[in-house]
C-alpha cells in the first residue's frame, strides 16, 4: 500500500463510520472524524509490521493496546471492532492475496480477542 | 510509592530542581547504569501509561520528557580523552520522535569511553548515511519505541551493514522489548533489548546470553 492508497482506505473507513453512527459527530465533532482518519493510518501501520515481521501476535498486542487508549478517551471497544470489520472489507483490495489474506487474518483475530471479555483473552 | 513513581511525579510536576536532586542523591548508592535501568526508564514507561489511560495530556507528557532530559543531560558522565577512541553514532530513524531512550544509549557509549555523536531522533536515512560515510563510525545505534517502527529499522540496519568502515550495528528501544518480538532477528543487526546487555555487548562484542542478543 502507498501512502495514496492509505489515505483512500482511512477516509473512506471514517466515512463510512460516520455515516453508520452519525451521533460520533454530536460526541466527537470534526476533531473525532480526523482522529478517525489518523487512527486508520495507524492501523494500517501495524498491519504491514505484522506483515513484514510475519507476527500476527505484534497486530494482536496493538489492539489491545489500542483499546485502551480508546476506551479511556470514551471511544467504545464495540466502534474499534467496527472498524476493524471494514478494514476486513476493504484491504484486501489494495493488497496482492497473500499479503491481503494474512492481515484479513490479523483483523479477524483481533476482532475475535476483543469480542470476548478482558478476563478470558490471556 | 516507589522511586520511579516519585520521581516521574516530579517530572509530571515540571519540578527540575527537586527532580535534580532526587537522581543525584539516587547516584550517591547506585551506578548510572542503574539509574538509567532501574529509575528513568520505568519512570518515562509510567508517563507513556498514564497517557494511553487518558490520565495525562500530550503537554503534560512532553513537559516530564522534558525535565527527564534536563536530568540526564546534568547528571551524565562525560570521558573528555579523544584519542584513539572507538566512534559510536547514535540516532532515531525518520518518524520517530523518542528520544530520552537515545540520550541514555549515547551516555553509556561515553562511559565506555567511546567518541559519540548522538544525532537525537528522526533522521532520515540519507543523511545519516553521508555522516556515516564521513565519520567512519565503529557503531552505529539505533532505537524505535513503537512496534511499526520496526520494519524502518530493519532498512537502516541494511543499510548501514554496507558502510565502508563496517560498524556494528546495534537495534534496541521499547518496541524491541514487547514480548510479540521475543524472536526478532534483523539481519547485519544486533538486537539488544536491556541496557545490561547493552553494557555486556560494549564490553565484549557479545550478548550475555543467546536470548537476549541476536544477530539474525
Amino acid at each position: 500500500m502507498n501512502l495514496e492508497q492509505k489515505q483512500q482506505i482511512a477516509t473512506d473507513t471514517a466515512d463510512g463510520i460516520y455515516e453508520a453512527y452519525p451521533n460520533l459527530w454530536e460526541r466527537f465533532g470534526d476533531r473525532g472524524y480526523e482522529h478517525t482518519v489518523k487512527d486508520n493510518h495507524h492501523h494500517l501501520d501495524y498491519l504491514e509490521t505484522a506483515w513484514e515481521l510475519q507476527s500476527e501476535q505484534s497486530f494482536l498486542d496493538y489492539a489491545i493496546w489500542l483499546e485502551t487508549v480508546l476506551v479511556s478517551r470514551n471511544v467504545e471497544t464495540a466502534l474499534i471492532i467496527d472498524n476493524f470489520r471494514r478494514l476486513i472489507e476493504i484491504v484486501p483490495r489494495y493488497t496482492e492475496t497473500t499479503q491481503g489474506d494474512f492481515m484479513r487474518g490479523c483483523l479477524d483475530r483481533a476482532v475475535r480477542l476483543l469480542e470476548l471479555p478482558p478476563h478470558k483473552r490471556s | 510509592m516507589n522511586e520511579s513513581t516519585q520521581l516521574s511525579d516530579l517530572f509530571l510536576q515540571g519540578e527540575e530542581e527537586e527532580a535534580l536532586k532526587y537522581v543525584q542523591d539516587f547516584l550517591e548508592s547506585h551506578s548510572h547504569e542503574q539509574l538509567y535501568g532501574e529509575l528513568l526508564t520505568p519512570a518515562m514507561y509510567r508517563i507513556g501509561e498514564l497517557w494511553e489511560q487518558n490520565e495525562i495530556s500530550v503537554a503534560e507528557e512532553h513537559l516530564a520528557t522534558a525535565v527527564c532530559d534536563f536530568v540526564l543531560s546534568a547528571t551524565e558522565l562525560r570521558n573528555k580523552d579523544k584519542d584513539g577512541r572507538k566512534k559510536a553514532m547514535i540516532f532515531g530513524p525518520e518518524g520517530e520522535e523518542h528520544y530520552i531512550g537515545l540520550k541514555m544509549v549515547a551516555a553509556m557509549f561515553r562511559d565506555e569511553g567511546y567518541d559519540v555523536r548522538y544525532m537525537g531522533p528522526n533522521l532520515p536515512l540519507d543523511s545519516a548515511l553521508e555522516l556515516a560515510g564521513d565519520w567512519q563510525p565503529d557503531v552505529v545505534a539505533l532505537s524505535g519505541a513503537l512496534a511499526h517502527r520496526l520494519p524502518v529499522l530493519k532498512t537502516y540496519a541494511e543499510a548501514f551493514s554496507k558502510v565502508d568502515s563496517n560498524p556494528a550495528v546495534l537495534i534496541g528501544g521499547r518496541a524491541v522489548t514487547l514480548s510479540s518480538f521475543a524472536d526478532l532477528h534483523v539481519k547485519g543487526a544486533v538486537v539488544v533489548r536491556e541496557l545490561g546487555a547493552l553494557r555486556e555487548w560494549i564490553r565484549t562484542g557479545k550478548g550475555p546470553n543467546d536470548d537476549t542478543l541476536s544477530t539474525g
